[in-house]
């Protein structure tokens, strides 16, 4: 399976894009997008997703454009909002048949499905009751619960790590892990490590371009051997921040020991091992 | 009071600036004008006996104050009534319960951004009403305090009133806004009588209102210039014959001191419901939000022993692109909404429906009971946005062939039970007019419900427009009749069918339009 995205805009006004001219394909994997903050991620998502409409450009799933026709995605997709509600009043067992009957699914299989997945989720024992009464993070394994009610070959999930816990997160990586084999997995996260695990390829965008796509390695080599610890005190913290990108700061008494990116290192500097973090402050500076 | 003043502003301009309320401006335009009708026109709002004045300052300011606090005791409630559920809705709320502000200054300042809201819609209508001072009454003296005192002393306490029991009900019923609503659709009839009662007695002081004592003095003014000894006064939309009006000079009221006491009463009292109301409001605790720590700890403690889900290992799902599971689970979305308790009195008015007479069953049991479900159809088409399902729905395969049809189909289907006695009795007796009649008018429910919920991206308007015309319904004003309790024959029945058809076909190319421009 093969997901080619083709210049795609989107424009929200005459001057603000959400996406500008971004090109990508995509083949079975997990691709993981990193950005910040209004870099156009969940724009994306909810295009691929067909909920949004792009102002220009294609989205081909193996050669159907689904900007075109949506439904050919549709009866594929699993998806996973950033901020995605429930109906309060329904209790997990319905809520999952109301969405597996949006997908498309139904069947004799159908209930020994949600079960399996319910388990999976963790949230046998409280399947009955209305989600309503659910926390954050149940609400959050139900949503992933309801992307794999079909047999999704392309699955979105966008920040699915919000609200879980640490076992829940791990839980949820071992999960992706599975599904890659044979699907196209997108996974937006602003908690790198979450991408670093998992991310057969990362692409990084910024304002709604593309800045760079590839393997973990590649994107690592950007800043390979310019990365540096240094112990310093704070006037000279000062300094180094107008001339590197500080990348993190530990306080020790009176001295602050910096991780920073540079081409040559202050004196007294330690050579550091580069991390996909690194690279993506790096490269979204 | 600097802070008071900053959550009033940010209260006000929340709800300002949508789109929502400026439909309700341009509408309020649209309804002042027709407070004021022509001498041509069909009907008229305010009469005494035939006597209606001329269109000077005085008669204008009269009746659209009149007008004004009718109509915005009727819809300002359903207007302003979710300013502390969309705290709580938004999570404001439970940042605003760790501040230092106290329940009574937190719910005064809703109760002032209220009042605001609908300042905002009287100050329209009035500048409306003085346009059409000058284009009809410009061969009048200009008596500008007869025009501007009605509005200060009838429609401002009026608002005020209705601005606080807005903030009470929600703070009492919490999270039963179908309770909520219906207490308040009950109220008005209720007021009303209080109000004959006060009449009988000669005192003002129990018209919230404020408009009797100004009606009154209307009658007064005509029976001694026209010696006439006519009672009470008219007013609404009155569709009867124009062609008797008599024309008179209205030159104002004499205000009493007693009247503007009684006007400072209520506000006193809406300040002592301020009170009581700060008493009970149990700032945003977050065992009211979820549903108890009780449950929490019970899920906390089923943690089961963790399994990995294998994709491979789960039973294969077979494609199933019907859509009776959507109408099923519409169905008992619309039927869960709401206190269980309630279905008692709906299954209590079901019964009823058979053995009262017919025609009280039809032209006012059965609107009642349908507006008893105002939630229930005004979510049908709204859910998705206020429970932030639609990044699912709108993703769904085929949304509008499967997903909204369902949610059409399970809407009529529960509006068409709740008339089933009444469909019933007609078949019985052969009337097969009145019947159709009841289907489309539960049709028409689920429609417009539909097309207003996409149209305006949520509840309000509907809740609005459904409660006018079930008052003009039950106070039987035929032009509104909408499920032939008081119109019958072919043509009306088309003319529904219609109606239902047009809103019906809107609101899917609505929707169409809404799934592609997310």
């Amino acid at each position: 399976m093969k997901l080619e995205i083709q210049n795609l805009s989107k424009k929200y006004s005459k001057e603000k894009y959400g996406l500008h001219d971004f090109s990508l394909t995509i083949e079975n994997g997990i691709l993981g997008l990193l950005g910040p903050n209004g870099a156009g991620k969940s724009t994306l998502m909810k295009i691929i997703a067909t909920i949004s409409q792009p102002t220009n450009g294609s989205i081909k799933i193996d050669g159907v454009d689904i900007t075109k026709e949506p439904n050919a995605i549709r009866k594929i997709l699993g998806y996973l909002p950033q901020d995605f509600g429930v109906y309060p009043n329904l209790n997990a067992y319905e809520f999952l048949e109301y969405i597996a009957a949006m997908k498309g699914v139904g069947g004799s299989n159908l209930r020994p499905r949600i079960e399996l997945l319910l388990e999976g989720v963790n949230l046998t024992a409280v399947a009955k009751k209305p989600i309503g009464t659910y926390s954050g993070g149940m609400k959050q394994r139900i949503g992933i619960a309801q992307v794999l009610l079909n047999d999704p070959k392309i699955l979105i999930f966008d920040e699915p790590t919000v609200g879980l816990d640490p076992e829940e997160r791990v839980r949820f990586r071992n999960l992706i892990s599975d599904l890659a084999s044979n699907c196209i997995v997108i996974l937006s996260s602003h908690i790198v490590s979450d991408i670093e695990t998992i991310a057969d390829e990362v692409a990084i965008m910024k304002t709604g371009q593309l800045i760079t796509k590839g393997t973990q390695d590649d994107i690592v080599d950007t800043v390979r051997e310019k990365v540096f610890e240094s112990m310093i005190d704070d006037t000279g913290l000062a300094i180094l921040k107008e001339k590197c990108l500080v990348v993190n700061l530990t306080r020790k008494k009176d001295k602050v020991l910096v991780r920073y990116i540079a081409d040559s290192p202050i004196s007294d500097a330690v050579n550091c091992t580069a991390t996909l973090e690194d690279a993506y402050l790096y490269l979204t500076k | 009071m600097t802070s008071l003043k900053s959550i009033i502003k940010a209260d006000y301009l929340q709800r300002t600036r949508s789109y929502g309320f400026l439909i309700t401006l341009l509408a309020s335009v649209c309804i002042a004008y027709t407070f004021v009708p022509s001498k041509d026109a069909r009907y008229s709002t305010v009469r005494i006996g035939n006597y209606i004045g001329e269109s000077n300052a005085a008669w204008i300011g009269h009746v659209t104050a009149i007008m004004a606090s009718i109509f915005l005791w009727l819809i300002g409630y359903y207007l302003v009534n979710d300013g502390i559920k969309k705290d709580k809705e938004t999570g404001v709320g439970q940042i605003i319960a760790t501040t230092s502000i106290t329940n009574f200054k937190y719910l005064f300042a809703k109760a002032l951004s209220n009042f605001f809201v609908l300042l905002t819609i009287a100050i329209i209508i009035m500048f409306m009403a003085l346009s059409l001072v000058f284009v009809r009454g410009h061969n009048y003296p200009f008596n500008f305090s007869q025009f501007l005192l009605p509005y200060l002393f009838a429609t401002l306490p009026c608002i005020f009133c209705v601005s606080v029991i807005a903030v009470f009900s929600e703070v009492i019923f919490g999270k039963y806004s179908i309770v909520q609503n219906i207490a308040f659709f009950f109220l008005f009839p209720v007021l009303t009588g209080v109000q004959s009662l006060s009449s009988n007695a000669g005192m003002y002081w129990l018209d919230v209102l404020g408009t009797k004592f100004i009606s009154e003095g209307m009658v007064a003014f005509v029976n001694l210039h026209f010696h006439q000894s006519i009672n009470t006064v008219s007013s609404g939309f009155l569709f009867i014959s124009q062609s008797d009006n008599k024309y008179f000079l209205f030159e104002g009221t004499d205000w009493s001191a007693i009247y503007i006491l009684s006007r400072l009463l209520w506000i006193g009292v809406a300040f002592l419901l301020l009170l009581v109301s700060s008493r009970l409001f149990r700032r945003f605790d977050a065992a009211e939000i979820t549903t108890g720590k009780k449950k929490k700890e019970e899920v906390i403690k089923s943690k089961l022993p963790l399994k990995e889900i294998r994709l491979s290992t789960l039973p294969v799902a077979s494609p199933g692109y019907g859509i009776w599971p959507f109408v099923k689970t519409e169905l008992l979305m619309l039927i869960r909404i709401g206190p269980k308790w309630f279905w008692l009195i709906n299954i209590g008015g079901f019964i009823a429906l058979f053995f009262i007479p017919l025609a009280t069953a039809h032209s006012i049991a059965l609107p009642i009971i349908w507006f008893l479900q105002v939630n229930r159809w005004a979510d049908i088409a709204t859910k998705e946005k206020s429970n932030q399902t639609h990044y699912f729905t709108y993703a769904a395969y085929k949304p509008l062939q499967r997903l909204l049809s369902s949610q059409i189909i399970a809407g009529m289907l529960l509006a068409i039970t709740f008339s089933l006695p009444l469909i019933f009795r007609y078949l019985l007796t052969g009337d097969y007019s009145n019947a159709i009649s009841l289907l489309l008018g539960a049709i028409f429910i689920v429609s417009l419900s539909v097309f207003t919920g996409i149209l305006f991206g949520g509840k309000r308007f509907f809740e609005i427009a459904f409660f006018i015309l079930t008052y003009c319904n039950i106070s039987a004003t035929p032009a509104f009749d909408y499920f032939g309790a008081f119109n019958h024959g072919i043509a009306y029945i088309a003319l529904i069918a219609a109606i239902n058809c047009v809103l019906l076909l809107g609101a899917f190319v609505l929707r169409d339009y809404e799934i592609r421009n997310q």
